[in-house]
């Protein structure tokens, strides 16, 4: 509801290139490994996000970026497995305020194309909910990692996309690949 | 709100704001257990004291390995006590369970790290009551294999799934995951690991680790075969009979297998041995000699015997037994059905022996003559 929200907002305005303090708005959708806990292979999953990122570009001339993101994802799996008789389900939340350099090497009008690299502190919110015949329980965790991504990044006018290739430190068995749509708001 | 309040405190110790600061995992384990009187099978939290490395499910009694791909080949190398381990395993590397730590309890957050935690406890468990009846073990770690990939499986009728074992090809564990079964998993299911463990000990106890070495040097002796069954028989009665005094649960088994399995190996039913079990070629099943038709009497009268003399009592008598019995198994290989239970029977306290040689005879109606003259 709120993602659909936010691109409703987005979509319904008509502003052209980003002006200084100008936040855009991204919803990045994933996909990534996670580790198997038997040591055997990788699981895919999907994940989704919103993110919202102010280039400081703009105001301070400097190829600096700020992003709040929040995401969420099918790593788990939340709907559970298992058997029959016992089952574990798990949710994850991450909150991540990252910090980087987002460089425009390549400027023709409204068109840009860039490369960027973020990183900062990843906050991970996990519940855990295990089932054993009909009686289940949910126990809480959080887990703190610095999170980095690095990619390209393309710009039209006040629209914004971007690939990412996404790991934390340290290394928790994850890697995902980001594909982020965004606008200036 | 209850919700909140928890989210809220792991975010604060997540932060190290919290008193009592960020919580390393501890060896605190919520696991799946046997914790009632009546075996029923529940979440529990249980301190590992032998547990090292959480993630890695690796501590003094065993290490967990995953991706290990096992041949299976009958013509592969054979030595005792783990020797030959190299030879027939391959790939075996580190696990990582994934696992959150709330309120100072780890927490498995993937159902594969609930089955080793789980899994771990019950080793333990079982591995140290075991040592505590004197049953001697390696010092080191047992190897446990979690989901390995067994090449020529179905050509030795070895399952794919579904099963939890005792190699002793590799002095391992392994334990396959629940593919066809939907009740508790054998991983999880406490009586089935303390059965494992057992096959451990009459491994180490009664063959005293030299299983292999005993069958190059006898399997061409006359009979060398039929002995060797009714030992797997009573080798697994005697793993049944372990499971269910550990877990105070006879029928431990009907926890995970359906009942046309359980039924048939619950301790707390009345058998006799059928007379043609005697000649260590039936039962079969599958063309092969089916243990656990003659291995449930061998459990179903030790847990008799336990009822009437104390769990405690029997379980050492039954270490003791073995221990005796060690020299006619690896120096002559030969048994008949009875050998064990009348040296379970002598070193039972000797008020005890009598009425322990009346329940044998019995239960073991075909050998009874066997228990006349066994107590002082």
């Amino acid at each position: 509801m709120i993602v659909a929200t936010a691109l409703f907002a987005v979509l319904q305005t008509s502003a052209p290139a980003p002006a200084c303090g100008d936040l855009d708005l991204q919803v990045p959708v994933g996909l990534g490994l996670e580790g198997r806990a038997d040591g055997d292979g990788f699981d895919a999953a999907a994940y989704l996000g919103l993110s919202a990122g102010l280039p400081l570009s703009v105001c301070l001339g400097v190829p600096l970026r700020l992003e709040l993101s929040l995401a969420t994802g099918t790593a788990g799996p939340p709907w559970g497995a298992g058997v029959d008789a016992v089952e574990v389900a798990r949710q994850d939340v991450d909150l991540a305020a990252l910090t980087g350099v987002a460089y425009v090497f390549v400027k023709e009008g409204d068109k840009g194309l860039g490369v960027e690299a973020l990183a900062g502190p990843r906050l991970r919110l996990t519940r855990v909910r295990t089932r054993i015949y009909a009686q289940s329980e949910s126990r809480y965790g959080a887990t703190v990692r610095a999170a980095a991504l690095v990619g390209p990044f393309a710009t039209y006018k006040a629209w914004r996309v971007s690939l990412r290739p996404g790991a934390s430190l340290p290394w928790d068995r994850r890697v995902q690949l980001w594909l982020g749509i965004g606008r200036s708001l | 709100m209850a919700v909140m309040a928890s989210a809220t405190r792991a975010l604060l110790v997540a932060l190290c704001v919290s008193p009592t600061g960020c919580q390393a995992p501890g060896n605190v384990i919520r696991i799946i257990d046997a914790v009632n009187p009546d075996g029923s099978i529940a979440l529990a939290d249980v301190v590992l004291t032998t547990l090292g490395d959480v993630a890695a499910v690796e501590g003094s009694v065993a290490t967990f390995l995953g991706g290990a791909v096992i041949s299976l080949d009958s013509a592969a190398p054979i030595a005792d006590r783990g020797e030959a381990r190299d030879d027939l395993v391959e790939n075996a590397g580190t696990v990582r369970a994934r696992f959150v730590v709330d309120d100072g309890v780890v927490v498995a957050a993937d159902f594969d790290s609930l089955l080793m935690f789980s899994a771990y406890a019950h080793f333990e468990r079982a591995t140290l009551h075991l040592g505590g009846l004197g049953a001697t073990l390696p010092a080191s770690p047992v190897p446990v294999y979690f989901n390995p990939t067994l090449q020529n499986g179905p050509q030795l009728t070895f399952p794919k799934s579904d099963n939890a074992a005792f190699f002793a090809m590799t002095d391992a564990f392994v334990l396959l995951p629940m593919r066809i079964l939907q009740e508790i998993p054998f991983a999880m299911n406490t009586g089935v690991v303390a059965h494992e463990v057992s096959h451990r000990v009459f491994y180490y106890v009664g063959w005293n680790g030299g299983l292999f070495a005993a069958i190059a040097a006898h399997q061409y002796d006359a009979g060398a075969q039929q002995s060797f069954n009714r030992v797997k028989a009573t080798d697994e009665g005697v793993a049944d009979f372990f499971a269910a005094a550990i877990t105070a649960d006879p029928a431990f088994l009907a926890k995970s297998t359906p009942g046309s399995i359980s039924d048939a190996r619950d301790l707390s039913v009345t058998r006799v041995l059928d007379p043609r079990f005697i000649a260590g070629l039936e039962p079969q099943q599958d063309g092969q000699y089916d243990p656990y038709g003659p291995g449930a009497v061998v459990a179903a009268a030790l847990w008799r015997l336990a009822q009437d003399h104390g769990v405690d009592t029997v379980e050492a008598a039954v270490i003791d037994g073995l221990r005796a019995l060690s020299s006619q198994l690896v120096q002559s290989f030969t048994y008949q059905f009875g050998d064990l239970e009348r040296e379970v029977a002598r070193a039972l306290p000797a008020a005890d022996c009598a009425a322990a040689c009346a329940l044998f005879a019995e239960r073991y109606l075909p050998v009874a003559g066997a228990f006349t003259g066994v107590c002082p």
